[in-house]
């Protein structure tokens, strides 16, 4: 069969070529040039390759074989379908592969599994309609009515009868034609077209959520409180939001902590060092000298957008912020080499430093500097109070003490950083919380110590009778609990989270007896007054009961997810599962839980976070939650 | 199970609930038709009914006694060459429940007769449904599934098992939230509380959003993949857009390419009725199989809310009541106590009657009508030779056969008869109305009373199998699996 000169002899209808293209055997085609151009299908890849070879300039008819009989024709489909005829480019890489009519991006990757060949397979020489018309017979073999029935007109070269099941073809048609075929072009270029949304070994990317209360700018979104365009300002966050300051300029996100209205984060630029930032109230200068212009006198007592803290370090590119902790309204960072660094109020001494009467907090440029030998294991913060573990185990506490929190025997301020001792004494202490005038410790053999407030039962076990325990009490634990690993303390509540148990032999027994539930740890016991977590009923048990956990997805699906930290604010508590999941149960008047709602929730409830949660802060009506993608 | 002699045994005995293995590719409607064109089939095949008998008056006289002679011959009205065949195509009605799509396989529950009212218990009950899907990295379409348009291709090269298994942790995590809120019941209150304590919950509403309990990847072969869903409420389409957002989630994009149920509540795979394997015989043993699993107590919405007395959620609307299922239990009692009742009457006025008839001319005639049967046809006389098997089975179980009765075609024929017959054979039926009358009042007065007493006094909590905090069905098969899996390391 001599091969046609041009489409236009086949029979100037675009119909039987669309039947084709429909057939799968021609993706696009260009009329202007009268030219068919057909695409090939790597059967391993799914890649598709439109045209012929990239040099080919020639329309595609002059380079048929000479002589081609129906069957070679069948054959040369087939290997043409089966064989990888498309291009093969190294993964990663691109390359525009240009036809003579049209510019085309393609992006095809080879995959790992097949091996990598470097080895540009030339397509095989590609046919025309004719060829088509040949094709379609030996396709339509196995196919329905109407596809004989057309395939019946391809074959035969009645192509001035068009597309039966069509109307004679007008300029209408001409019209959705064009249209179609822009359409077809569009479909056909997605099909080329290999997105990359993550390099081939990717890492996984550290985001900040934050929720809560917005109104003071402890969220650092400005956008909240910008009224552009906006007739009131969002005041509240009752979910998580995506905190993206961090990263739009360029800073890798470190920690963050929660005061009363405000938060501090710590971040890292590359090739800088440690960068501390502030965001919130600013009264008592927690967040810094923050005067802005600068050299204006103009102070900002609210940020409503994170701004750097300036500190006073000695070698800025080399030091690092190791922790940072926030109070009411006070700041403490700790850094590796330099010490501890202290900002805001210090009316109890919560800075470390000496108490001045009448001191003016606001716009206050003063760091405190507080030179701190050992290297820190944890630093926090109570409402005016603040503790630093040390990594040998000690601990130091300053600031208020009129619940005796300070634990230094007294309730009297105390202005520097003493060392606590009461029961602590001879104990290597891991753990401490204490997010009002309640302190708990652990130590690492899983013991317990409480001391501060005890209006609410906290300390009820070891004092039933004084509302304030001035020095450390070891907190007496059943065996049922085990070690205690994680403690919390809010305003009227505490929490603990266990470890392993005590005596292994006894953990054994208890698996032999096949209570397997006990022998899992990394579960959440509350005492205390307030939304415990139990359900509306229980609000007070002067005793920690066991929250059952599969509040925190332990069930028979999972039945190995613990809880690995617990955190609290005044009247909430933060969960995080080893499965990266955020429980929160507590007060809601702000939207602090994350929940969406801003009801109080009585048992711990997950909280819909994007990423995998490695720390929560909570702060009085706000929270930040760092995590990792899961990609 | 009474001895299957015939088509109308064989049609009053395809009666229940069964369970196949929908295969690829086939629509269920189209799936459906085909069923019931291979029953129709196969019971054309089997014997057909008994043919009535009818006293023909001969025109002649008798020459002994000079009265004229009547003789019983078969009741060629009925005969199927004249009305068709005992059960036609359309008689047989058959239904199912949460079709699979067309591309979905495993198992499906399907109903036949009476068994397409009994699926809806099935539907109450919101059994959990097992799952495996397979999807497929690098490519989304704009049906979630592989034969839709292509939306975008994207690298998929990142993607590993741990990252897989990171995103389908928090979906599953994110579903674990979703139905404590779904449950209905005040999230503040104490009984939300106990609710969420006592482990996974059915989701309140009937037609709901769709809750998942678990997934898990249980084979990863990049680009493929597979995971293995626990789900209630969720629909195909559902599916496949999880694997779409799973693709999602891993920076890449995945489309659907096959979903397989491989449970669905008690029913399993071991349960399911190949359709090579579709045939009478087949379908009544899978029928019998599958009714223990359709129990009262197996179907009972096990949501553990009798636990909490004094709950506002106990006092219970009737239609609450109905959602919870157990007036359907009682009417689907009631409707089996009544039915024997109804049709002991049925025989009594008369099937009885008739016989007694019937038998007294018989014995006279019967000679005669061997003698000089009026039609030389080889297939009636072969049926007069089932005949009197036929009664013999009647006898013994009267109660299906006249079940059958009220299904056969041939009553409708009734109507072209002459006057005579006519009334004849409508006088049955309208005797046994007037007779009834007082009768069914009572019973239906007796069955309301029932009713309402069950709804009062019916435990509302059944524990059902204890499943550690689960509730539900049992559940094995995703932690015997993954064990066996870690036996044959097939999972890291």
């Amino acid at each position: 069969m001599a091969a046609p000169t041009s489409y236009h002899a086949l029979g100037q209808n675009a119909n039987i070529l669309r039947f084709i293209w429909r057939k799968g055997f021609l993706s696009s085609m260009r009329t202007e040039h009268c030219l068919v151009t057909p695409f090939f299908t790597c059967n391993r890849c799914h890649a598709k390759r439109i045209g012929s070879s990239p040099e080919a300039s020639l329309p595609y008819y002059t380079k048929l074989p000479q002589t081609p009989g129906s069957q070679d024709h069948s054959m040369k489909l087939s290997n043409v379908r089966t064989s990888a005829s498309c291009q093969v480019i190294h993964r990663g890489t691109q390359t525009n592969i240009t036809t003579p009519h049209r510019p085309l991006q393609t992006v095809l990757l080879k995959r790992p599994h097949e091996g990598v060949s470097s080895t540009v397979n030339r397509v095989q020489p590609l046919h025309t309609l004719s060829t088509h018309t040949k094709s379609l017979s030996w396709k339509s073999r196995y196919s329905v009515s109407h596809r004989n029935l057309l395939a019946g007109v391809a074959c035969e070269g009645v192509c001035s009868l068009g597309n039966p099941l069509l109307p004679h073809s007008g300029g209408g048609v001409k019209r959705f034609m064009a249209k179609w075929m822009t359409r077809v072009y569009d479909r056909e270029r997605k099909k080329e077209i290999v997105y990359q949304y993550a390099s081939a070994e990717p890492a996984r990317s550290t985001r900040v959520y934050v929720w809560g209360y917005a109104g003071v700018g402890a969220l650092g979104l400005p956008t909240f409180l910008r009224l552009k365009g906006k007739k009131y300002p969002k005041l509240v966050q009752s979910f998580p939001h995506r905190f993206m300051f961090l990263e739009t300029n360029n800073y890798q996100p470190i920690s963050a902590a929660c005061g009363n209205g405000f938060t501090v984060f710590v971040a890292k630029r590359s090739g800088e060092g440690h960068v501390i930032l502030g965001t919130g109230i600013n009264s008592d200068s927690q967040i810094g000298y923050q005067e802005a212009p600068k050299g204006s006198g103009r102070f900002l007592d609210y940020l409503i957008e994170p701004a750097p803290i300036l500190l006073p370090f000695q070698f800025p590119e080399k030091t690092k912020i190791t922790h940072v902790a926030c109070g009411r309204a006070h700041t403490v960072v700790a850094t590796d080499t330099e010490g501890v660094f202290t900002l805001g109020n210090n009316s109890c001494g919560q800075c470390g430093r000496k108490i001045v009467e009448g001191e003016e907090y606001s716009h206050n440029p003063l760091v405190n500097k507080v030179p701190f030998d050992e290297e820190i294991r944890q630093v926090i913060c109570g409402q005016d109070h603040t503790a630093i573990l040390t990594q040998s185990g000690q601990l130091y506490t300053c600031g208020l003490g009129a619940d005796g929190q300070t634990g230094l025997g007294h309730h009297d301020c105390a202005d520097s950083l003493t060392l606590v001792r009461g029961d602590l004494q001879g104990e290597k202490i891991v753990h401490i919380a204490g997010r009002s005038d309640t302190m708990l410790a652990v130590s690492d053999k899983g013991d317990m110590f409480g001391w501060g407030n005890n209006e609410y039962y906290q300390l009820d076990c070891v004092e039933k009778d004084r509302t304030q325990v001035t020095e450390p009490r070891r907190l007496p634990i059943s065996d049922k609990i085990g070690k205690v690993t994680q403690v919390a303390a809010g305003g009227t509540n505490c929490g603990l989270v266990n470890g392993q148990s005590r005596w292994f032999c006894i953990s054994y027994f208890i698996y032999l007896l096949d209570v397997t539930d006990n022998i899992k740890r990394g579960e959440v016991y509350v005492w205390g007054y307030g939304i415990l977590g139990k359900g509306p009923a229980l609000d007070q048990s002067p005793v920690p009961t066991r929250i059952p956990p599969i509040l925190f997805g332990r069930n028979d699906f999972t039945p190995d997810t613990k809880v690995t930290s617990l955190t609290s604010g005044l009247s909430q508590f933060a969960a995080i599962t080893d499965r990266g999941d955020v429980y929160m149960w507590g007060k809601n008047k702000t939207g602090a839980l994350g929940l969406g709602t801003r009801k109080d929730q009585f048992f711990p409830l997950k909280v819909s976070l994007p990423s995998m949660a490695e720390a929560v802060s909570c702060g009085v009506d706000h929270v930040v939650c760092i995590g990792k993608s899961f990609c | 199970m009474s001895v299957i002699r015939g088509a109308v045994d064989a049609f009053g005995a395809l009666n229940g609930v069964f369970c196949i293995y929908k295969p690829k590719a086939k629509h269920m409607f189209h799936l459906v038709n085909e069923l019931k064109f291979k029953l129709h089939k196969e019971l054309s095949l089997l014997p057909g009914p008994m043919l009535d008998k009818r006293r023909v008056t001969l025109p002649s006289v008798s020459e002994t006694t000079n009265l004229p002679i009547t003789v019983t011959l078969p009741d060629l009205r009925n005969h199927p060459r004249v009305i068709g065949d005992f059960v036609m195509k359309e008689d047989i009605k058959m239904s199912f429940i949460d079709p699979l799509h067309k591309y979905g396989t495993g198992v499906q529950l399907m109903g036949i007769a009476d068994g397409c009212g009994q699926l809806q218990r099935l539907v109450k009950a919101k059994l959990v449904q097992v799952y495996h899907i397979s999807g497929e990295l690098g490519y989304a379409t704009e049906t979630f599934s592989e034969g839709g348009r292509l939306v975008e291709k994207s690298t998929w090269y990142h993607v590993n098992r741990s990252r897989l298994d990171r995103v389908i942790a928090m979906i599953q995590s994110a579903h674990q939230k979703h139905q404590y809120l779904l449950t209905g019941v005040d999230i503040q209150s104490q009984e939300a509380y106990n609710m969420a304590v006592s482990g996974m919950v059915r989701p309140l509403y009937e037609k709901g959003k769709p809750i998942i309990y678990n997934v898990k990847c249980i084979d990863f072969k990049p680009p493929h993949f597979t995971v293995e869903v626990h789900s209630v409420n969720e629909d195909m389409m559902y599916l496949a857009k999880l694997i779409h957002d799973i693709g999602m989630s891993a920076k890449t994009t995945a489309t659907c390419t096959g979903i397989r149920r491989v449970r669905y509540g008690n029913f399993t795979l071991d349960h399911a009725l190949l359709i090579k394997n579709f045939d009478i015989e087949n379908i009544l043993e899978n029928i019998s199989l599958c009714k223990p699993l359709m129990s009262w107590k197996k179907l009972q919405p096990q949501r553990k809310i009798g636990r909490l007395q004094g709950s506002p959620r106990l006092k219970i609307t009737d239609s609450t009541q109905q959602l919870l299922g157990d007036g359907q239990k009682e009417q689907m009692e009631a409707k089996h106590s009544e039915k024997p009742e109804e049709l002991k009457h049925f025989t009594d006025s008369s099937e009885l009657s008739e016989s007694v008839t019937d038998a007294d001319l018989s014995e006279t005639d019967v000679a005669e009508e061997s003698e000089k049967p009026l039609i030389h046809d080889h297939e009636i006389s072969e049926q007069n030779e089932n005949k009197t098997e036929y009664i013999e089975s009647k006898q013994t179980d009267t109660v299906e056969n006249n079940e059958k009765a009220h299904f056969s075609p041939t009553q409708n024929v009734n109507q072209f008869c002459g006057p005579e017959d006519y009334a004849e054979v409508n006088q049955e039926p309208l005797n046994r109305h007037s007779k009834d009358k007082s009768n069914r009042d009572q019973r239906l007065e007796n069955s309301q009373h029932k009713r309402k007493f069950f709804r009062n006094n019916a435990p509302r909590s059944y524990q059902g199998e204890d499943y550690g905090g689960m509730i539900g069905p049992r559940l094995p098969s995703s932690l015997v699996i993954a064990k066996r899996l870690k036996k044959k390391k097939i999972c890291a």
